[in-house]
Order: structure tokens, then sequence, then C-alpha cells
């Protein structure tokens, strides 16, 4: 009765009913400025053509289901939702079916995630992700305008998803595709405007403190996905994080080190992958550190490595999820 | 037996968020369980005072507003927390106890 996909089903509705409740809760914190700002900044960039292209599809979406709670809090949860049936096509596409069940469970059901479903004002780290998932599936089917698309639309969701090219040019590397060289020079040509506007937005900082800093909170984060415990909107990590810059370092090419010499695992996907997401946190200047809901993205692959555990790679379908 | 234990790890996942949601349905619950976790905190300790505030609860507000005005150097902003638990106490004083006139509140009230 209980086959794979029938309980994937399940977990997809389980992950609906836990989230009903907050379609009764209000607006939090920085919600209600951010959707109003979101709506108004949509509605003011059509009226007078200044349309700035980071967070649009953001404003759109705000500008789109509404402003009312349940509106805003229904679309956090169904984006999820869609966002956790991405992986799982994606994840039966390469594990054995009970372990692609698994890693969606624990994309849909993981504590850390609860900031950013719950929590209004992160919906573009759900779209961007919605945007990063499409393109992974387009590069599995070789789709490349498609792929292009996806990056697109990721830097539309989230000024930081602009690392959607790399990270999909990681997964086509880790998984030995050859990447047309038009569809290189189309991402990197639709990548240029949008590097320019992050360099117009936010000063380039070269420091290794700097550097190292959101690797200590990533190394910290990545702890509370291990244990989740002691979960909360966390602000100030630079003062929680008391990880040494020393010990960050070598962990890190501990790490690196690792990853290089089992390439075609899915450790080595998902420690490049989260290095890339919060790479571009390494180069600029921000005053916030990197959040729970900064994990979003990153759990896509360790939820995939977590499936891997429990199942290996699936060959009878013709999809290798190693690198050629 | 390895997939009984993945079912084990997803139900514990799932009692975790199902724990967790609960603190994202006001700002009093996301600031009570942010101090909770973290009360050495300024913003939690600001954010959460100014929700015990709101609710009426103006002693055990003042206690927060002045542990995040002892701890405004932790975080990144902290000028931002002083000016915050300042324009608080203020605001406390001209429309309640006058609290600023207190000696250990005072210094923070400027």
């Amino acid at each position: 009765v209980f086959t794979a996909r029938r309980t994937a089903a399940l977990l997809l509705i389980l992950t609906a009913l836990l989230y009903a409740p907050t379609l009764g809760y209000g607006f939090i914190y920085e919600d209600r400025n951010d959707l109003q700002t979101f709506a108004r900044a949509w509605r003011d960039s059509i009226e007078t053509w200044a349309w700035k292209p980071a967070r649009s599809l953001t404003e759109l979406s705000f500008a789109l289901g509404g402003t009312s709670p349940q509106a805003a809090h229904a679309g956090n949860v169904l984006i999820h939702l869609l966002n956790g049936g991405l992986l799982y096509g994606l994840a039966s596409a390469c594990l054995r079916p009970w372990a692609a069940t698994i890693a969606l469970g624990v994309f849909l059901l993981h504590p850390v995630q609860v900031e950013s479903v719950a929590y209004v004002s992160n919906r573009a780290d759900l779209l961007a992700t919605a945007a990063v998932l499409i393109g992974v599936w387009a590069v599995i089917a070789r789709r490349w305008a498609v792929v292009a698309l996806a990056c697109v639309l990721a830097f539309l969701a989230k000024e930081t998803a602009i690392i959607a090219a790399p990270l999909l040019a990681w997964f086509a590397y880790w998984r030995g595709e050859r990447v047309p060289r038009a569809a290189v020079i189309a991402v990197i040509v639709l990548s240029v405007p949008a590097v320019t506007f992050l360099l117009l937005t936010y000063p380039l900082l070269f420091d290794l403190r700097n550097a190292l800093t959101p690797l200590a909170q990533l190394t910290r984060l990545l702890a509370l996905v291990a244990w989740p415990v002691g979960l909360t909107i966390d602000h100030d990590w630079n003062w929680i994080t008391t990880i040494p810059m020393s010990l960050t370092a070598g962990l890190w090419a501990g790490v690196l080190a690792l990853a290089w010499s089992v390439q075609s695992s899915w450790f080595a996907l998902a420690a490049g992958w989260c290095l890339i997401v919060i790479a571009p946190r390494t180069v600029v200047s921000l005053v916030e550190g990197l959040h729970e809901h900064h994990l979003y993205l990153c759990l896509v692959p360790i939820a995939l490595l977590i499936g891997a555990v429990f199942g290996a790679e699936r060959e009878e379908h013709g999809v290798s999820a190693s690198p050629a | 037996m390895r997939v009984g234990v993945g079912w084990l790890v997803l139900g514990l996942l799932a009692i975790g968020t199902a724990r967790q949601i609960p603190h994202f349905q006001s700002d009093l619950a996301l600031w009570s369980r942010a101090v909770a976790v973290h009360p050495r905190l300024p913003r939690p300790a600001l954010n959460y005072a100014t929700e015990l505030r709101k609710a009426g609860h103006v002693d055990e507000a003042l206690v927060w507003f002045l542990r995040a005005a002892e701890t405004a150097d932790r975080s990144t902003r902290a000028q931002e927390i002083r000016a915050g638990v300042a324009a608080q106490l203020r605001f406390l004083s001209t429309f309640g106890d006058d609290v600023c006139s207190r000696p250990d509140v005072q210094p923070h009230c400027f």
C-alpha cells in the first residue's frame, strides 16, 4: 500500500497540515514593511518605469497574491510544497525510490526550514530556490535555454541568487555534463548586467576576516541542520558564532580537500553548493550575518546527500548522478 | 533497517517543525522564543521588550530594555539598538510611569 511515491505524496500532505496553522497567523516583524514595500515597489516601477531587477519577481508575487496575511502565508507554503515536488523529481531521477522519499522528507520537514516558510518576508529565498531547482531539472534535461531562464528568474527573486549560474555550472560539472559553449556565453552575457547592478548597489570588500565570517556562520548553521536544537529567528550572528577564524579556515580546507578527493559524491555536491551559495557574502560588506533562511537553498543538496545515505544511486533508469 | 532509521529521523524532524512553527504566530511569541534561546543578545531583548510594552507588561518590559542597553555592544548595530531603547524608554516616560527619572534607567534614555 505504501509505495515510495504514495509516501512522498503523504509527506507533501503532512507538510501542508503542519504549516496549515500559519494561515491563521498575522504578519510578524519585518513582514508589514516588506510586503507593503514590495507590493508598492512593483506598482511604482510600472508607473514610473523605474524597474529594478533584483527582487522584482518577489515583488510581483506579493502584488499578485495580495497583502493579506492569509494569502501571503498560503503563498509561502505553496511555494515550499512546489519546491519539495521539484526536489522529489530530481531525487527520483538519481536515488532509489525510498531514498528519494527520505530526501523529500528532510527538505520539507526539517525545522530549520520553518523560518523560510512561516516568516512571509523570506518569500525571496523560496522563489530563488524554485528557480534554481527548475534550472537543475533543465541541466539534467539538457535544456540550456531553460537553464539561462532559470538563472534570470533566480536573480529576479533575490539579489544574492546571482549565484544561480555558478551553482548550475557546478551541478552540470558534477554530473559530468558537457555544456555547449553557446549556453556558457549566454549565461555570462546575462550575468553581466546583474553583476554590474550588484557592484553598484553593494561595495566590494576584500578582507580575509570578512570572507571567513560568513564561513564561520555557515558552519554554525550547518551544525543546526545536524542537530536542530535552539532554533529561533536569529540575529547578531557575528556574536553567536564563536568559532575561531583559524578553526573555520582549517575546517573548510579539510572539507574542500575531502570533497576534491571524492568529486563524484553527494558530499562534494553539497559542500561546493553551500560554498557557492554564501560566496557573495564573502566579498561584499553586509551588516547582517547569515540567518537560518539563508540555508533554504543549501538544504537541496543536503537533503539529497541524506537521502543518498539511505539508498544507493539508481542505475536502471540510465540516469547516473556521478560525473562521467 | 536503514530506511527504518530514515523514517525515525523524519519523524523527529516533523516533531521539531511542529514545535517550531508556533514561534512565528506573533511578534510576542517570536521574540519570547528569541530571548529564551539567546538571553544575552540585544536585538531580541529590545524587540521582546517592545512587544511586552505593547502588551501592557511595563515592569517586565523595563527589565528587557535595560538588558538590551547593557548588551548593545554585542550587536553590529549597537547605535541603532541604543537609539531604539532610548526612544522606547522616553515613550514609556511620556505616556506612563516616568521611568527615565530612575537612576538606573536615566543613562539609557538619551
